[in-house]
């Protein structure tokens, strides 16, 4: 079972190590600056959590760690390495549905395993139904990612970034576009997978109680420019369950995030969607 | 009350009952719109002649003129030139979709040659290469190309960015980006654009085949304006409707069978 924030596997136990990371978006008519002086340490086989109100640049956070992005200054550090193009320690599932419709369910989970594993098409194959029984999709291997609903869809993509076995998995509000009784089910989903794998886990949500039931230690963010606004333990211990969210602590630790946001949330509705600095 | 609800239009399939008899009306209307023209308002057979004749008319065309070689010629013709131009536009045209600078390489002149009309190419066409097949065939390579190539580099350029991103996470290398994320997700697209592109290519044929020909069914319609064979007219033109409406159906099959993922595909 995972500690919080307990390393399981040798040194260096710092899997993430991000240091007053800057990003600026150039466009037409001026400079965004999504990031200001970003910094936080996560510890190998930690659930960390980036929560923070929606266009606070915390997507921007994972796609850097994930080598998608560059930052405009700052140092990433990826298991002590630093991070310059996307490479096999980590493995992402975005919010919108990526995973492939032109194939199946069991093709798009081989897809990154043909990539990861030296292996014939048979091991491939069987590794590949092995992930599709751990989400629970096994009637579902030949079905078409188009036939499938929101949540299947993202039970597929989790189980193609499980498949080429990440150091860290990275999630970018995995369950953002999904209605409340399914995200409910895919949070427990993604807590047995976790617990059980042991594996670093970086979230991206703008959900508290997600924050609460899934994180080891959650890292609250400023609306944008996004910083650190404070570092949170997650006192409940594993393995855990959606029951949590009936303990006082949870009710308690939820309003104290909320009223450290309140102010950043109030700021992001007077600035409105945009934030574009003209030159 | 409920009858009288405004509601949003229509989508999806017709029932299959219905969609056949909707596709015969405007046939139906138009055989007897043609029958009154001539046996009610009585216009002169040389400029419209019975629609009764005209069976027996293709009967004889086929079975006296030897007309099916003519169109085995064209269809030869419209299949050679129609291919050459899928098997140059989709690799340029993907590899436009897929890089910003080959399509800035590209697309200015496939842009000015793309308005220069067809008809235009076919002296320079005869001076080059004869008045043979060959010509035909370029004439319609010309026509297709230059339309389909821009097709296919939308339908290349329109593959999510995040599909890429999934693929670049999953350890994809770069021509795998291309060869298995590019091509199988913009090929539903790319195999409409051909749908379209093929008639496109029966136009350019008939346009090939007015002039400078000796054989093909344009040819053959030509040469029944010479002779004011009228009923002969009409007849070509009937064979060329039925030859495109069964490419165009036979290409909506195999759009259905090859991409049974493509929710949407082409509709017919």
């Amino acid at each position: 079972m995972t500690v919080p924030g307990g390393p399981h596997t040798g040194l260096p136990n710092q899997a993430v190590r991000l240091r007053h990371l800057t990003k600026d978006y150039d466009g037409h008519n001026g400079s965004l600056t999504a990031l200001d002086k970003f910094s936080c340490d996560i510890a190998e086989g930690e659930f960390a959590v980036i929560l923070g109100p929606s266009g606070c640049g915390k997507s921007t956070v994972v796609r850097i760690i994930a080598g998608l992005e560059q930052p405009t200054s700052g140092t990433v550090l990826v298991n002590g390495e630093p991070v310059v193009h996307p490479g096999k320690t980590c493995s992402m599932v975005f919010q919108s549905y990526t995973s492939f419709p032109w194939l199946t369910v069991i093709e798009n989970i081989s897809f990154g395993l043909g990539y990861a594993m030296a292996g014939d098409k048979r091991a491939i194959r069987e590794r590949a139904r092995e992930l599709a029984r751990k989400v629970g999709l096994t009637d579902f291997e030949n079905a078409y990612i188009n036939q499938l609903s929101g949540g299947m869809k993202q039970r597929v993509a989790i189980a193609s970034a499980l498949a080429t076995d990440p150091r860290i998995l990275l999630m970018d509000e995995p369950f953002g576009a999904l209605d409340s009784q399914t995200r409910m089910a895919m949070q427990e989903l993604l807590l047995q997978i976790t617990e059980a794998s042991g594996k670093t886990v970086v979230l991206v949500t703008h959900d508290i109680d997600e924050a609460l039931l899934l994180g080891d230690r959650i890292y609250v963010c400023t609306a944008r420019p996004g910083s650190v606004l404070a570092e949170l333990d997650v006192p409940f211990p594993h393995p855990r369950g959606v029951a949590v969210r009936n303990l006082k602590r949870f009710a308690e630790m939820k309003f104290e995030i909320f009223h450290l946001l309140r102010d950043h949330i109030y700021a992001q509705m007077q600035e409105g969607p945009g934030g574009w600095q003209r030159h | 009350m409920a009858g009288n609800a405004i509601k949003p239009p229509r989508r999806g399939p017709v029932y299959r009952d219905l969609r056949l008899l909707l596709g015969v009306i405007p046939f139906a209307a138009t055989a007897v719109v043609w029958f009154a023209l001539v046996h009610v308002f009585g216009v002169r057979p040389v400029f419209l002649p019975a629609i009764e004749g005209i069976p027996p008319t293709l009967w004889d065309m086929f079975a006296n003129q030897g007309v099916a070689s003519d169109v085995l010629i064209s269809c030869g013709r419209v299949l050679s030139g129609f291919l050459a131009a899928v098997i140059v536009a989709t690799p340029v045209g993907a590899l436009m979709g897929y890089s910003p600078r080959i399509h800035q390489l590209i697309a200015p002149i496939v842009g000015f040659i793309r308005y220069i009309p067809v008809p235009v190419f076919i002296p320079l066409c005869i001076l080059w290469f004869g008045s043979g097949d060959l010509e035909k065939v370029i004439i319609i390579f010309l026509g297709a190309f230059f339309q389909l190539v821009l097709m296919v580099q939308d339908a290349a350029g329109s593959v999510r960015r995040d599909y890429y991103e999934a693929a670049i996470m999953l350890g994809a290398p770069r021509h795998a980006l291309v060869f298995r994320v590019l091509w199988p997700a913009a090929l539903p697209q790319i195999f409409d654009s051909y749908r379209v592109c093929i008639g496109w290519a029966w136009t350019y044929l008939v346009v090939a085949e007015i002039v400078g020909a000796r054989s093909g069914i344009g040819f053959y319609i030509i040469k029944s304006q010479r002779y004011l064979m009228v009923p002969q007219i009409f007849a070509a033109m009937i064979i060329i409707g039925v030859l495109g409406m069964s490419t165009d159906l036979l290409m909506g099959a195999a759009h259905r069978w090859l991409f049974p993922w493509s929710a949407g595909g082409a509709r017919s």
